[in-house]
């Protein structure tokens, strides 16, 4: 599994651009579901209940839902010796921004830089930093206004955990993935999605969500941790196992799919920790309203410097989060 | 009202939006209402070239054609348009700008995100000094928007296939 992580995270996505990710993870669909992709960019992979499961009264149409899309930057302007000013592609952080590296779709990459501060004590706004893409004009640029480009860092382990960018969400990506090729049966009607223009404001989840139709929805994506030094509190550390999502900036989970995974979690005996998340949100909740509503929740990853060029996730939570997925979706679901 | 005259070869639906500027609101219900297959918003967008000590970007500039959103704060434009628009300002020899894409916000928002979703695009004509009581454009970038809609909207059959590699 952690080749798939590697090759997932390593890949080029800012939202808006993810087709990349979309025929990388395409290619890895295991045998027995149908995919498609649609209007928005979805890649919506279907298994259908097996004959009888839905009739019994047992199946539950599903929808499990993970974001191809990663942070990125955006050209604003080229200037007259050749250096990009650029805007942000969904949450961006300035702090770590200097002298890391960002990589366009067609390969270029560029170093970013700062301009000098009258005051180094405060934390510049994004309009401060440029990127050096090796041009000395507008002539000899290789990138134009428009273009994206996604932080260009490479995926290691370090201890038990693993760093990488665009953890936030190909983790997730990668969780839905290994749980499709492991789950042998199943009574329920499957919808896996993955999602595209998550970090720009949910977006492929809300039409998903609608094409769908699911009875039943969760997101799996990344949390955040409170066990860092001088962090701000939060219950969820890393290596805890993964969390099963209370409430976050956007979202109450339906009562019943979070205990539907608590039980479960307890009944096969993974370790799994309880998370109220008080900013942020997920697709989750986009699709819990779209149509008329569905029923939501979501299961988190919990990780460290999410949105940084260096996220980290602990490998053990993550295979835990496959061991959750396999029974909750093997049996019937009963969430009140 | 310069399209309304022509005859493409798909159902063309013209709305005229209301409440844009208090949140996009009027082109959410209109789309929801009309279903449609594609969107082109046709707007007007600042061109910000006041006189500035700094080398950063007016967002648009005014007799440089009409600018095309590639992405804005509001939404990501489909990239099959992006491409079948440009294409349509090169082989018609009419010029076009991609306007500075972290700023602004058109009904193309809330379009794209009705129902299952709709492939959108956003045109401008650039002026200067917009939201203000005076606002100015070049005759001829108005001119070449109306030009550009109407031979993009030409080319847009084919356009819209499958989403593939690339798109």
């Amino acid at each position: 599994m952690k080749d798939l992580i590697r090759s997932l995270t390593e890949c080029w996505g800012p939202s808006g651009h993810e087709a990349g990710v979309r025929e990388l993870i395409r290619g890895m669909i295991p045998r027995g579901f149908e995919s498609r992709v649609d209007t928005m960019g979805n890649l919506i992979a279907h298994r259908p209940a097996p004959a009888g499961g839905r009739q019994a009264g047992r199946g539950r149409r599903i929808m499990l839902a993970a974001h191809m899309d990663e942070i990125g930057i955006v050209v604003t302007h080229v200037d007259q010796k050749g250096f990009l000013r650029f805007g942000s592609v969904g949450g961006v952080m300035p702090l770590p921004l200097t002298g890391g590296r960002v990589q366009f779709e067609s390969g270029f990459l560029g170093v970013i830089g700062l301009e000098r501060l009258e005051d180094s004590s405060r934390v510049p706004s994004l309009d401060r930093f440029f990127i050096d893409v090796g041009a000395t004009s507008p002539a000899d640029c290789p990138v134009k206004v428009g273009d994206v480009a996604s932080f260009h860092r490479s995926c290691e382990e370090i201890g038990s955990r693993i760093t990488a960018k665009a953890m936030d969400d190909r983790i997730g990506c990668a969780v839905l993935l290994q749980a499709m090729k492991e789950l042998d049966s199943s009574p329920h009607d499957l919808w896996f999605v993955f999602t595209v223009q998550e970090e720009i404001g949910l977006r492929g989840a809300g039409t998903s969500g609608y094409g769908v139709e699911p009875e039943i929805a969760l997101a799996v994506d990344v949390t955040f941790t409170g066990d860092t030094p001088e962090a701000a509190p939060m219950a969820v550390s890393l290596g805890a196992g993964p969390a099963v999502k209370i409430k976050d900036g956007g979202m109450l989970a339906h009562a019943g799919v979070k205990d539907w995974l608590l039980a479960t979690a307890q009944a096969a005996g993974i370790p799994c920790q309880r998370e109220v998340l008080l900013r942020g949100t997920t697709d989750a909740s986009a699709i819990q309203v779209s149509r008329a509503g569905v029923p939501a929740g979501c299961l988190s990853i919990p990780a460290r410097y999410v949105h940084s060029p260096s996220e980290v996730v602990d490998f053990g939570d993550v295979q835990g989060c496959v061991r959750l997925l396999l029974p909750a979706l093997r049996g019937p679901v009963d969430i009140g | 009202m310069s399209l309304l005259a022509e005859r493409f070869e798909f159902d063309f639906v013209a709305a005229f939006t209301v409440q844009e500027e208090v949140g996009l609101r009027g082109a959410r219900v209109a789309a929801w209402a009309e279903k449609p297959d594609a969107a082109l918003v046709l707007e007007c967008t600042g061109a910000n070239e006041v006189p500035s000590k700094r080398d950063v970007s007016p967002s648009t500039r005014l007799g440089h054609g009409p600018a095309l959103t590639v992405r804005d704060p509001s939404f990501v434009a489909d990239p099959r348009l992006v491409e079948a628009f440009s294409r349509a300002g090169s082989e018609s020899g009419i010029p076009y700008q991609v306007k500075q894409p972290t700023i602004g916000g058109t009904d193309a928002g809330s379009i794209h995100r009705v129902r299952e979703g709709v492939p959108s695009l956003t045109i401008a004509v650039p002026a200067r000094y917009i939201h203000s009581p005076v606002s100015m454009m070049d005759l001829s970038d108005f001119h070449h928007t109306a030009a550009l809609a109407r031979e993009g909207l030409t080319r847009l059959p084919g356009a819209l296939g499958e989403r593939g590699a690339g798109t």
